[in-house]
């Protein structure tokens, strides 16, 4: 019972708004937004409708009155100029009115009324520009996080977001301000693309990545960037700072800068090994550990460096053992000093293993008793 | 018998320089010679040829002119491993009983010089002889390869090359001696000869296999701990160093061949952390030989001893 109930109600709503609609006779001009507020020096395109309600088919011319002094006005269907349209029965054109504002227009309200008159309907429509004072062009920077924290060889990224705070589209340029060999670079959210400037939309915002690589050798401390954002006079700038935690960075190789050296088998060799930190803090409680073939010895004369102050270096004598049966021949051995605050480094080095001469000298003997035994036989048995 | 008096090497030039002109001049250097020559060419144009095809970069490329073989032909040193105990026996077998059967050596004899000088002077005729035919090969294959592969060798690779040079002459002192030593044994030329290279096929074709039976006989393979089988391979190896052929073939790959770094079985502890394929230093390479080439000078003198000995006891009035 209910359902038919709610059934007859829909259908005689359904049936009311379509008499509603046809009531209407007549020629109807429309515009969504009559009213506008524009620039001096402004185009301005407004979308316009025309419709005939109930109306037999019918010419309709199209006109512009009113048109301030120095304005130029154009009424265009597909386009192109038109100065009537032609309406079927309930049919309707789409057009659009071109409004050039002379740059030196006063700021003031403007009226003009556009007219189309058919044959047996006439349609008004009146239009108000106003021309107020521009907002000057504004942006903003802001970010997130502003001071970030890292090692020398970390990229600091910041995540910051420009907006465009006037009502007309900008081209923004940004710059930085960052001590020496400081790069910075600017992204888009989420781009791998390096851009220098960004184009804004009226309004619009953007997110971007300020990414900040500091130079490798850099000391620690606290370094300022200035970020700067500017488009035309309108600018916003930023103030971002890098923390840089010190790091200990060694390297080893020998004096003359050669990863090998030469030892005799079962026996110590000395090879100098000089431990540089290269980082930009020092290096403490060095400790220095080898990977040998088993068999070998290596001994490190100091084992343990309490201190490789940033940029200095140490000196260390290893004195390496190959095993007693070792062949000749190049072998590798890895020394890694190990400071207790960074990373370990670890070094390759070739160490060509020489044999003892010692067969070499049994080799002589041998040969001496052989001539030996020639010289006695010459002796016991030479004779006439 | 009655002791010499004075030096026991009187003589002795007019001997050698007499032995080597005969050696020289005879026509059985003009038929080893060739053999040898074609050998070179032969093994050496294979090389090249084979070098130009396949290595791209190799700090010891000269050296490969002596090692690399190619089908159908063996490679040079593998050439001269046998031609070498041909030439020396060919030069040898008949220096003693030779004399005897020309009945020349009393005639010899009874010039004032001393017996032992005669058979001094033959050896080292033999030798010199010897190693002019090697020289000579040795420069043909060098310049050779200088010409078609227009590569001058390294002051390493001449070293190497010469002490191989060097190693081939004491593997043919080796048998030279052996020849001169049946040839004072046995009174006809033909015995001598074909006792000398009954020796040298024993040695060559058949020790290797004698060694590989007597090996496990000696030390047997009990219960397969790893030390019984390096054990008895390390017998089987030393068992195989009697015969010179194995000593002049490892001091060949030792030397020419200088990423070789052991002549015999390598446990894997030794070769950890091992640097594979670098070249060993000359000196080292020298050293890893020094044995197996000191083996062959001792062999040659022993021999010569033996020869001198059964020589100086032999009644030679014919």
């Amino acid at each position: 019972m209910r359902r038919v109930l709610f059934a007859l109600v829909a259908v005689l709503s359904f049936a009311l708004a379509q008499g509603a609609r046809s009531d209407y006779t007549g020629l109807v001009l429309s515009t969504p937004f009559p009213s506008t507020t524009v620039r001096a020096g402004e185009t301005v395109n407004l979308s316009l409708k025309l419709k005939s309600y109930n109306l037999e088919p019918q010419y309709v011319r199209l006109g512009v009155e009113g048109v301030p002094e120095g304005w130029t006005v154009a009424l265009l269907g597909d386009g192109r100029p038109v100065k009537a349209a032609y309406l079927e029965p309930d049919g309707s054109v789409d057009l659009s009115l071109r409004v050039e504002i002379p740059k030196d227009a006063a700021a003031k309200s403007y009226a003009m009324t556009l007219v189309a008159s058919g044959s047996t309907a006439k349609a008004t429509l009146p239009l108000t520009f106003t021309l107020g004072e521009v907002l000057p062009p504004k942006v903003s920077l802001e970010v997130e996080l502003p001071v970030l924290k890292g090692t020398p060889t970390s990229t600091f990224r910041f995540r910051a977001t420009l907006k465009n705070e006037s009502d007309q589209d900008l081209l923004v340029g940004l710059n930085a301000d960052a001590p020496q060999g400081f790069e910075v670079r600017f992204k888009p959210a989420f781009s791998t693309q390096e851009v220098t400037t960004l184009p804004l939309k009226a309004g619009a915002s953007k997110d971007m990545d300020i990414e900040i690589s500091p130079p490798p050798q850099v000391a620690a401390g606290t370094y300022p960037i200035q970020v700067l954002a500017r488009a035309g006079e309108a600018s916003a700038s930023l103030s971002l700072k890098v923390v840089i935690t010190g790091r200990p960075e060694l390297s080893l190789s020998t004096p003359d800068g050669r990863l090998s050296g030469k030892a005799y088998a079962g026996r110590f060799s000395p090879l100098k090994l000089v431990i540089k930190n290269r980082g930009s803090a020092p290096a403490k409680n060095v400790k220095l550990s080898s990977f040998e073939p088993s068999g070998w010895e290596v001994k490190f004369d100091p084992k343990k460096i309490d201190e490789i102050p940033a940029g200095g270096q140490t000196q260390v004598t290893v004195q390496i053992k190959p095993s007693q049966k070792a062949i000749a021949g190049d072998y590798m051995v890895t020394l890694t000093a190990n400071p207790q605050n960074g990373t370990s480094k670890s070094e390759d080095f070739r160490i060509t293993v020489l044999t003892s001469t010692l067969w070499g000298i049994v080799g002589i003997v041998l040969i001496a008793v052989a001539l030996g035994a020639l010289a006695f036989a010459v002796a016991r048995f030479g004779r006439r | 018998m009655t002791r010499r008096e004075g030096s026991a090497f009187t003589g002795m030039r007019v001997v050698f320089f007499k032995e080597l002109a005969d050696l020289l001049s005879g026509s059985r250097m003009r038929f080893l010679e060739a053999l040898v020559v074609l050998t070179a060419l032969g093994t050496a144009y294979a090389a090249i040829q084979n070098i130009k095809n396949t290595v791209g970069e190799d700090p010891f490329l000269f050296l490969r002119l002596f090692t690399t073989a190619k089908d159908p032909l063996p490679s040079f040193v593998a050439f001269l491993g046998f031609l070498v105990p041909l030439l020396a026996i060919a030069l040898g077998f008949d220096a003693v009983n030779g004399e005897f059967q020309r009945r020349t050596l009393g005639r010899i004899l009874s010039q004032p010089i001393y017996r032992d000088v005669l058979l001094f002077g033959k050896f080292l005729a033999g030798l010199t002889t010897l190693a002019m035919v090697l020289t000579a090969t040795w420069l043909f294959v060098t310049g050779l390869g200088i010409l078609l592969t227009g590569l001058a060798p390294s002051g390493e690779e001449v070293a190497r090359s010469l002490i191989y040079l060097v190693a081939a002459v004491a593997y043919g002192g080796v048998w030279l001696a052996l020849s001169m030593l049946f040839s004072t044994l046995f009174k006809n030329p033909a015995t001598s000869a074909l006792a000398t290279i009954a020796v040298w096929l024993f040695f060559t074709v058949f020790w290797g296999m004698i060694a590989g039976l007597l090996a496990p006989a000696l030390s047997p393979v009990r219960y397969g701990f790893p030390d019984e089988v390096l054990r008895q391979a390390q017998v089987e190896l030393a068992l195989s160093r009697i015969s010179p052929t194995t000593l002049y073939a490892e001091a060949t790959l030792a030397i020419l061949r200088p990423e070789v770094r052991a002549l015999g079985p390598v446990l894997p502890l030794q070769l950890q952390g091992m640097v594979l394929g670098t070249p060993l230093p000359l000196s080292q390479s020298l050293l890893l030989i020094w044995p197996q080439f000191s083996g062959l000078i001792a062999a040659s003198v022993i021999l010569f001893v033996l020869a001198y000995v059964i020589f100086q006891r032999q009644e030679i009035r014919a």
